[in-house]
């Protein structure tokens, strides 16, 4: 089993989809969390000057997406063949693109909540209405089928990230199949655990 | 061998990587161009978007870095291991995301001047002096695992594109210029660049 350090800052963000696909396969990993303060100084030692990073016995990976590639596939957790591992990656970039049309940086409150009405509307809510059109083809609780995969752990992370955000966290209501799958996520063991162990972070 | 069908409009856009990758690695597939029908292909793809990859009859593949990766991995180019296939990944990912900032159809000279020096000055430059450094550091023919791998054609597809903007971009890299040059020469990707439609983007 290769070392395995992952380095971020102390929020949920990009990495905890990674840290989850840790907990999934049970595998340990250093949980590097830099300060705001400490960032500066270790910013030259990752390859595109940005976070996350994953070192896999000192070898970096950046980008969010390439790391959590790479562990859903050494994890086993990349649908077994390499169509189903394509599948899987072609959801991890649409989803990728839908949410990060959700704008943070908005100040004014009345068209925050307009603009991720609009955004929700037109982007994410149809994504997430094929998600759970797949599921309930396949006949499981999950994309692929009755096994769990990386971008399930992905969908859960990411919805996990938004419903604190959100004013009213009123996601689910609109997507019982999803609810469903992010119940069965939560109870999975190591998921489970690391959700009760995980550090406190804002978002 | 599977039967293939790659579908994208009239142009080499978001489908050349993977044109390149059938052509490097030998593969037949059935290189549909969408060009009046747009309307009616339209509905057949997962998320109205192209391009995209049937195996076998299949339901489409979206996604052009997961088609990409897809038939990286199917056709022996990514590194073979997963970290290396991760490596393939994250570089190929980087250099790939600046083509979203292409600007194509900007019809005014001087807005379009601006942009792609703006894109150069605020991410490729940064982007390919890593990627050089990389290579460089490595004293290797090729960006991972010793081997060719996507990620090299990723460059090279990169080159291709951006010359139609900057063709001097690369210049400033002399590693990945020769790497790219190589590329360009192996004799199915050069084949395929001497017999590829023509086309306006």
């Amino acid at each position: 089993m290769p070392t395995y350090k992952l380095c971020y800052f102390n929020i949920r963000g990009y990495a905890e989809m990674c840290r989850l696909l840790f907990a999934e396969a049970g595998v340990e990993y250093e949980d590097i969390r830099y300060t705001r303060e400490e960032w500066p100084e270790h910013k030259p030692e990752m390859l595109f000057g940005q976070m996350p990073v994953l070192f896999v016995d000192g070898e970096q990976i950046a980008h969010s997406r390439a790391i959590v590639r790479y562990l859903a596939r050494e994890f086993k957790l990349d649908g077994g063949n390499s169509l189903n591992a394509a599948k899987c990656d072609m959801w991890g970039e649409v989803l990728y693109e839908a949410f990060s049309k959700i704008s943070f940086s908005e100040e004014d409150e009345a068209k925050k909540v307009q603009l991720m009405a609009s955004v929700f509307k037109e982007h994410i809510h149809p994504k997430l209405y094929k998600y759970e059109k797949i599921i309930k083809e396949n006949g499981g609780t999950y994309l692929l089928g009755e096994k769990i995969s990386g971008i399930d752990i992905v969908m859960f992370s990411t919805l996990d990230v938004l419903n604190d955000y959100l004013p009213d966290g009123k996601i689910l209501e609109q997507h019982p199949t999803l609810k469903i799958l992010v119940e069965e996520v939560k109870k999975r063991p190591g998921i489970a655990k690391w959700l009760k162990e995980r550090p406190a972070a804002e978002y | 061998m599977p039967t293939y069908k790659l579908v994208y409009f009239d142009g080499r856009g978001r489908a050349e990587l993977p044109r390149m990758l059938f052509a490097e690695a030998g593969v037949k597939y059935e290189d549909f161009r969408v060009k009046e029908n747009w309307a009616s292909e339209k509905p057949k793809t997962p998320f109205g978007k192209l391009p995209v990859l049937t195996v076998d009859g299949g339901e489409p593949l979206a996604e052009s870095g997961a088609i990409v990766r897809y038939l990286a991995r199917e056709f022996d180019l990514d590194g073979g291991s997963s970290i290396h296939a991760a490596q393939a990944d994250m570089i190929h990912t980087a250099v790939i995301d600046l083509s979203n900032d292409f600007p194509y159809f900007e019809e005014d000279k001087a807005k379009l001047a601006e942009r792609v020096k703006t894109l150069e000055e605020k991410k490729a430059n940064l982007v390919f002096e890593k990627i050089e450094e990389r290579l460089k550091a490595s004293g290797s023919q090729f960006l991972v695992a010793r081997k060719l791998t996507y990620a090299d054609i990723a460059v090279a597809s990169f080159v291709d594109a951006f010359k139609d903007f900057d063709d001097s971009f690369i210049k400033k890299f002399p590693c990945l210029d020769a790497l790219q040059q190589r590329i360009a020469s192996r004799p199915n990707i050069k084949k395929w660049f001497d017999n590829r439609p023509k086309t306006m983007f």
